[in-house]
């Protein structure tokens, strides 16, 4: 195996807060990598940093030998390092197929073929029948995996979810765990995942990266990370 | 489409994804024609001139929107762009007897290097401060053209000659010739725009306006995106002020960059809907002459109340229809056309 993404002393501070201190890591090529962490540990601004949303202070990405920051996230985007957000974010008052189509145009020169594409998409997804709807009138569950079709349509060689399934009932849990998996194995693409559903992240995740207060303070295979005493300290608290 | 719907939700049946618009278009054809056909019935020539005015601005407004509306960056500096068209055919005729034919594309080519360079720096600023740095802008040209007296002869400003009347000068016995020529440039315009609406650009516009950060996020460039509805808007804008400047064949920078031009611009197009590329033509169409009924029904102390009513009128409008005129017919379209989910709705995804 070899690393496909690399972070290098990635430092990112707002003001007084450090909020990432000294990330380093590196991501296998075709991994899922599942990222935990108790809330504002800063998983969702490792994520951030990474594609350029909210640039680091400090750190280098690297990514098939070239540093991702300084760059605007659309070529970011474009390179092949792709992320869905924690809240959903479609463009409601549009249709679930022109959602998927806005991210094809990068691939596509001509509208109508970039639509064709995402109607290719929209059937992985199970989203096909509701290409004419307007994102806004489907449901929430719905929603996440749109924006998912809409990342994994960029055809991307990493992509970052954060929290794609909060919100979600145990069927359809199980159903974006099938094709999350099936994204990664079939279409190789390799992810990092932040989640809180443990059951979830467990089953699918071939290593685990703990973060806490910024920092790393685990990264292994899900049995060995889940009984880590930091990990276990750092969501549990420990008795003096 | 042939995949059966899996989920409760019924589905209307799939259509071309320009099936809705053509009773627009349809509208539209019968719109333009009864235009054409309007100075054979309109005996007034005031009305004849009102209607250029409706043609001309809302041309103008029609060409705001590609990125006012469309994108939802709202300038305030467009009058930049009517302003430098009007004055390259002012300038070109009264000081060197040269067609505002001639200026025209003179005025483009200047109002397109303007927008590149007016883009650059506004295009970092969002939401408001793009509203304020673009109306700052404005100024800027207001004074320069109040201060560059050998090019624009300053607050004086500058009549055109009576020349030989005909299309080559713009110059007209009577004012249907330039309600026609208004007429074609606000076709021309709405081609354009609904054009531009239903491109690749018009949907990246559309990404932008719905939610900047998943645009990008889609591996949308918004710089350029926003750059190319601005080059576009700017060439239509000052194609309208070349028009304004026939029209009145005066102009001084009172008129030329004035900061109501730009207010109207954005309102037109806000009252009529932003999202529609025939938006801003309607809101002008029932706007001008609104405007224009009540400054003349209500004169001496009364004008002031004018102004009042047509203000209330506005902020009334945008109370109960936020979204225009073309906004209240998609909601009533998607009344008849959406079945919701069985299931409650799920509360709005929008940050």
């Amino acid at each position: 195996m070899t690393a496909i993404l690399r972070l290098e002393s990635v430092d990112q501070r707002f003001g007084g807060l450090h909020a990432l201190k000294n990330v380093s890591f590196e991501v296998e090529e075709g991994e899922i990598l599942g990222v935990i962490g108790p809330n504002g540990a800063g998983k969702s601004t490792l994520f951030d940093a990474i594609v350029g949303v909210v640039p680091p202070v400090s750190g280098h990405v690297w990514f098939r030998g070239e540093d991702l920051i300084g760059q605007k996230v659309h070529h970011v985007v474009s390179r092949g390092v792709a992320k869905t957000s924690q809240t959903v974010q479609v463009f409601t008052e549009m249709t679930v197929l022109d959602n998927v189509a806005v991210a094809s145009l990068g691939k596509h020169k001509r509208l109508h073929d970039a639509r064709d594409a995402a109607r290719h998409e929209l059937e992985f997804w199970g989203l096909a029948a509701h290409a004419n709807t307007q994102a806004q009138d489907i449901t929430l569950a719905q929603r996440s995996t749109l924006e998912l079709a809409r990342a994994v349509t960029l055809e991307p060689a990493v992509l970052l979810i954060d929290e794609v399934m909060a919100g979600l009932n145990e069927v359809e849990v199980d159903t974006m765990l099938n094709r999350l998996t099936s994204a990664n194995a079939e279409r190789n693409i390799t992810l990092l995942v932040i989640e809180h559903n443990m059951r979830a992240l467990m089953k699918i995740s071939h290593r685990i990266l703990a973060l806490d207060y910024g920092e790393v303070i685990a990264l292994d295979r899900p049995e060995t990370v889940s009984t880590d005493p930091r990990v276990v300290e750092a969501y549990l608290g420990v008795a003096e | 489409m042939s995949v059966s719907a899996e989920q409760g939700a019924p589905e209307r049946p799939s259509k071309p994804a320009r099936g809705d618009k053509v009773p627009a278009l349809v509208l539209m054809a019968v719109a333009v024609l009864a235009l054409f056909l309007a100075p054979l019935y309109l005996t007034n020539e005031y009305h004849v001139r009102i209607l250029t005015l409706v043609c001309i601005f809302g041309a103008a407004s029609v060409g705001w929107n590609l990125l006012g509306g469309y994108a939802n960056q709202v300038s305030l500096g467009h009058a930049v762009f009517f302003g430098i068209g009007a004055y390259a055919v002012v300038i070109f005729q009264e000081k060197y007897e040269l067609s505002p034919w001639l200026a025209m594309p003179a005025g483009v080519l200047v109002s397109v290097l303007v927008g590149l360079v007016i883009g650059w720096p506004t295009f970092q600023l969002s939401g408001h401060y793009f509203a304020l740095g673009t109306l700052a802008l404005l100024q800027v040209f207001h004074i320069v053209a109040n201060s560059w007296e050998g090019l624009t002869e300053g607050s004086a400003g500058i009549s055109l000659p009576i020349l030989e009347s005909g299309i080559w000068n713009l110059q007209f016995d009577g004012p249907a010739p330039l309600l026609y020529i208004s007429a074609g440039l606000l076709v021309a315009s709405l081609a354009a725009a609904r054009w531009v609406r239903y491109s690749r650009l018009g949907l990246e516009l559309d990404a932008i306006r719905l939610n900047p950060q998943a645009a990008t996020l889609a591996g949308v460039d918004l710089f350029r995106a926003k750059m190319k509805a601005m080059l576009i808007s700017a060439v239509i804008v000052s194609l309208a002020g070349s028009v304004y400047a026939s029209l009145l064949q005066f102009l001084d920078p009172e008129t030329a960059f004035a900061w109501n031009t730009s207010i109207n611009l954005a309102l037109f197009a806000i009252v009529g809907g932003i999202r529609h590329w025939w938006g801003p033509a309607l809101g002008a169409l029932l706007l001008i002459p609104l405007a224009e009924w009540a400054s003349l029904t209500l004169t001496g102390n009364l004008a002031a109340l004018a102004q009042l009513m047509y203000g209330a009128l506005l902020v009334l409008l945008i109370l109960v229809q936020p979204r225009g005129i073309g906004g209240l017919l998609d909601k009533v379209w998607r009344r008849f056309t959406v079945s919701k989910p069985t299931e409650s709705k799920p509360t709005a995804s929008t940050p």
